[in-house]
């Protein structure tokens, strides 16, 4: 059972005879260098993860060795920690941090029982936002599985459906929507569909469309990555979006209304205070 | 550049469904699929028809909101994306926008 879980990758062709797409095994990929003292360190630690984790196959990958395979699982730095099932990256874990990769593999660990992920939250700018986390059991029925997506989809003013975390797109148009929403200062909770494959089937026909990036707003499917940049464009997507001025930001705004802002009691007719007249 | 030189499957299928559907006065369909050949997700994938750029005007689009009318064009394109067709970015312009377009833009 546990013997051949744990390989040291020696070939591409090993890999492909390895790495099955379509079963449901979960893999966890280790790229590391032996120039990078980090790794010495995590690849003891990928190592008895996988002398526990038996329902899991562990790769040790020399990413130098290995450049298309890297470059394939956009290897930026090692050591990098891939998670696959059925063929997608479902988690990554960059750098040489033990307990975020244990707690990692823990995830993928509970063979069948699919722990969907919650919905992650992020806030455009620097302001945390704490999300709650939407579990849910495997196999939905139909019905089940579309109030859920009612649920997800209006569980945030601007909900966007995205490949990949705010923090880690893994796709150009993902990418893309999540620099638009932050450059225009609107908060957004994501949801990651690499993470889960049944929601992200069942949103394509929830929303009728076939493609991700997928953005919601109150509830309603406004569009993917070109309709929202015609909308930022042209105006529209700020108006459909509630203001989300917090007081810094209201701060911010006024100070720099004018070369000279004086902040006075009253008003410039009717000042109310000696001083500021 | 329309890319005439090998029009795969499903570029044909693009094309010529576009083509009946929207009667455009200008159809461009740009296949980025190599961009993206090198991606874990495309692992396995063989085709060289998954991500595409569609440029489309047509009068068929006057009245209707960019919604409606990327929905049109997916809502065609369902079998395509059935088999292999991964991704596709749209413009669609009406004449008159394009001509629009064309005059404020500076080529």
């Amino acid at each position: 059972m546990a013997s051949t879980n744990y390989i040291d990758l020696t070939s591409d062709q090993e890999f492909a005879t390895i790495f099955d797409a379509k079963s449901s095994t979960v893999y966890a990929l280790n790229f590391w260098a032996s120039w990078a003292p980090p790794c010495t360190q995590m690849n003891q630690v990928f190592e008895e993860l996988a002398a526990k984790n038996s329902a899991l196959k562990f790769i040790k990958i020399e990413a130098e060795k290995f450049p298309d395979i890297s470059e394939e699982y956009e290897i930026a730095a090692v050591p990098s920690f891939v998670i696959v099932k059925e063929g997608k990256v479902v988690d990554r874990v960059e750098g040489a941090n033990a307990p975020e990769l244990s707690k990692t593999i823990a995830k993928y660990s509970k063979s069948n029982s699919y722990t969907t992920l919650p919905a992650q939250s992020s806030a455009a700018v620097g302001n945390g936002g704490a999300s709650p986390s939407v579990a849910a059991p495997p196999t939905l029925s139909p019905e089940e599985m579309s109030a859920r997506l009612k649920e997800l989809t209006s569980s945030a003013s601007v909900m966007i459906f995205i490949k990949g975390t705010p923090t880690a797109p893994r796709c150009q148009f993902s990418r893309q929507l999540l620099e638009i929403l932050t450059a225009q200062n609107i908060r957004f909770s994501s949801f990651n569909i690499l993470a889960d494959e049944e929601v992200r089937q069942a949103m394509k026909t929830f929303s009728d469309w076939p493609t991700f990036p997928q953005v919601y707003v109150k509830g309603e499917f406004v569009g993917g990555l070109d309709i929202v940049k015609e909308m930022v464009a042209t105006g529209e997507f700020q108006a459909l979006v509630p203001a989300e001025k917090d007081l810094k930001t209201r701060m911010n705004e006024l100070i720099h209304k004018a070369p000279l802002m004086i902040f006075i009691k009253g008003s410039p007719e009717t000042p109310r205070c000696g001083f500021s007249k | 550049m329309a890319s005439q030189q090998e029009d795969g499957p499903i570029t044909s299928s693009i094309r010529n469904i576009l083509t009946d559907l929207l009667k455009p006065t200008s159809l461009e369909i740009i296949n980025d699929s190599s961009k993206h050949a090198h991606h874990s997700a495309m692992r396995g994938v063989s085709s060289k028809e998954t991500h595409f750029r569609v440029n489309v005007v047509s009068e068929e689009f006057a009245g209707k909101s960019t919604m409606q009318r990327h929905r049109l064009i997916y809502g065609a394109l369902n079998k395509e994306f059935e088999s292999g067709l991964h991704a596709l970015s749209l413009n669609t312009k009406t004449p008159e926008e394009f001509a629009k377009l064309s005059a404020t833009s500076q080529q």
